[in-house]
């Protein structure tokens, strides 16, 4: 099996890969649910001088994407290992698995990624403008 | 199935590979989906940094705002190198592709892991008074 000898480094690279998608995951869980708990007490009335407007919007959207994001890169972080170890003992469809996977953790972090990033880019706008 | 490469098969078996050939190409469409759009919070959030600079009204956030604004061009660059190696892989299979796949997905990773953390401290430090 010269060929599984060969993806042995990619099963390490995969591993690594693992590591730290499972910090990445914990910073956005980290920052989502600090987002959302944020969102709670804006709408719990602790921030007065909050008002609920486009701003409150904004958190509950990103706050939800990356909640999304974080449980859906759980749940591959967390198969993941097993199914590396499927694809090693040549088992076929441990490969659709990592793949199908692999596209859906890619979406929810992209999603993630995008509306945190344009509303740190609408807050950054809105502070310049002030 | 072929256990030398997951994407060689005879007979009944090409429906799976058609299959998994499909999730490799919308998990590319996704990251090159997401690279191109990340483009312009990038380069806007980079411009208000340099701007804020040139004009003398430089703040922390302005400093901030620049850096956010490189890091997730840094985020764009590793989506589309994933992306590319994604493209790699659909087109020759071996295993040196799938690899160099594994190891852009890693550095996408790491890179995307970071810009979260750094919209926290932000958004702490903003929440905190700063």
């Amino acid at each position: 099996m010269e060929w599984h000898a060969s993806f042995a480094p990619t099963m390490r690279q995969t591993a690594w890969t693992l590591l730290l998608a499972r910090l990445g995951i914990a910073g956005l869980a980290l920052f989502y649910w600090m987002l959302l708990l944020f969102a709670a007490a804006v709408v719990g009335g602790l921030y007065t001088d909050q008002s609920v407007d486009l701003r409150f919007s904004g958190f509950v959207m990103v706050a939800l994407f990356g909640v999304a994001s974080a449980l859906t890169g759980l749940d591959w972080a967390v198969a993941r290992q097993r199914i590396a170890l499927r694809v090693a003992q040549h088992d076929p469809d441990g490969w659709d698995e990592l793949l199908r996977r692999q596209r859906n953790v890619w979406r929810m972090v992209v999603l993630a990624l995008l509306s945190a990033v344009w509303f740190a880019l609408w807050l950054s706008l809105g502070m310049t403008i002030a | 199935m072929n256990d030398d490469n997951p994407f060689q098969a005879s007979g009944t078996e090409a429906v799976v590979i058609t299959e998994r050939q499909r999730l490799l190409h919308q998990t590319r469409a996704t990251v090159w989906a997401s690279a191109v759009l990340l483009i312009v919070p990038g380069a806007a959030l980079l411009a208000s940094g340099v701007a804020a600079a040139a004009y003398g009204t430089a703040e922390w956030w302005g400093f901030a705002a620049g850096l956010l604004g490189l890091m997730t061009l840094g985020v764009v660059t590793q989506l589309m190198r994933f992306a590319v190696a994604i493209g790699r892989v659909i087109s020759d299979p071996a295993p040196m592709q799938w690899a160099r796949m594994f190891r852009a997905e890693r550095n996408a990773w790491l890179i995307a892991s970071i810009l979260p953390a750094f919209g926290m401290a932000g958004l702490a430090i903003r929440m905190l008074g700063g």
